[in-house]
């Protein structure tokens, strides 16, 4: 069952990117704002309005960013080219669209989804560790990140300090976990 | 888990969000980012923690890591090349991590290399970008291999005084 699960959830992904991504719906700027509208909205029900504001902020900047050099692109004719405005845009849509969809088709890959898996608890652990790491890269509310921000002044040392740090932890108490579990089957 | 398994996911990590983070579109459907500066340093970081098979672990963080940022931010066309570019890039940073001076640089640098190359003939052959389209996208590359070994190494130099502390 939770093997048919996840190979949904590939197909669906797959799906998704050969569709819109990579495939016939790229250029189409009105498909692709209509998926967008979408994949927000099913975020909105997934989680709540807060949760899908904070992540439209998250991903402000990448879009910003995108935006302001097709922008200069545009006005620059760089190579020569008329189409950076349009291609941006695109860009500008796709970018988050892309991200809101992976992350709530992602939600539905539980912890119990991984641990009823049939696989070594090995390789459990190391699923689970994987999945934590990525919420954590997150920048989770209440994490002491921002202090590590503040001490080491950069960000990339601070991010993997933090996450090894985290990673490191979660580790340790699930083995002891999984350990005292063994031993109290046996 | 051991800890260079843990290192390995925290930088695998490290380097899809800093690729993700400021991005400045290319002629290409690709874009220009920084993440170099997280291949070249978890390159060298992984490479430091390990002397077996540390040219995998490299690799590894950096090729599937940058990857992803691809998948993530809606340039999935990109995810193989770079998964080979960015992963033979880290693999080869990683390498060098462990030697001295001049192996050392020539390694960093072969990294650096191999990227613009590996890009420059997957764009080449790609139908959309083509050869003008490849031809274009050389400088940016050098440009971001250049700045990411400048930065992977300051971050690298800068990572080791704190480990140190």
């Amino acid at each position: 069952m939770v093997v048919l699960k996840l190979g949904i959830i590939l197909v669906l992904i797959l799906s998704f990117f050969w569709l819109f991504v990579f495939g016939p719906f790229y250029d189409h700027i009105a498909t692709q704002l209509v998926v967008l509208i979408g994949v927000i909205g099913w975020n909105m029900l997934r989680f709540s309005l807060r949760e899908t504001i904070s992540l439209l902020k998250f991903c402000f900047p990448f879009v910003f960013t995108l935006f302001l050099f097709g922008l200069i692109f545009h006005f620059t004719r760089l190579l020569g080219r008329q189409d950076w405005l349009e291609d941006t845009f695109i860009k500008c849509i796709v970018f988050p669209s892309s991200l809101v969809f992976l992350k709530v088709l992602l939600s539905y890959i539980t912890y119990l989804d991984i641990l009823n898996l049939p696989i070594s608890m090995k390789k459990r652990v190391d699923l689970i560790t994987i999945k934590s790491a990525f919420s954590k890269g997150g920048l989770e509310s209440g994490s002491n990140i921002k202090y590590r921000l503040k001490k080491y002044a950069c960000l990339m040392i601070a991010l993997y300090l933090y996450l090894y740090e985290e990673i490191e932890n979660s580790n340790r108490l699930l083995r002891n976990r999984y350990q005292h579990l063994h031993e109290a089957n046996k | 888990m051991k800890n260079i398994k843990i290192a390995f996911i925290a930088l695998m990590v490290v380097v899809a969000l800093i690729t993700l983070f400021i991005r400045i579109p290319l002629p290409s459907r690709g874009y220009f980012n920084f993440g170099d500066v997280a291949v070249v340093f978890s390159g060298l970081v992984l490479g430091s923690l390990t002397q077996k098979r540390n040219f995998w672990w490299g690799a590894g963080a950096g090729g599937i890591g940058s990857a992803l940022a691809d998948i993530l931010g809606g340039f999935f066309m990109f995810a193989p090349i770079t998964l080979v570019a960015k992963g033979v890039e880290g693999g080869l940073c990683a390498l060098a991590s462990g030697r001295q001076k001049f192996s050392r640089w020539l390694l960093i640098l072969l990294g650096g290399a191999a990227m613009v190359a590996c890009y420059f003939i997957a764009e080449a052959l790609m139908p959309n970008i083509g050869l003008q389209g490849a031809v274009s996208e050389i400088l940016p590359n050098l440009i971001q291999a250049g700045g990411g070994i400048a930065g992977g190494l300051l971050a690298f130099t800068a990572y080791k005084k704190i480990v140190k502390d």
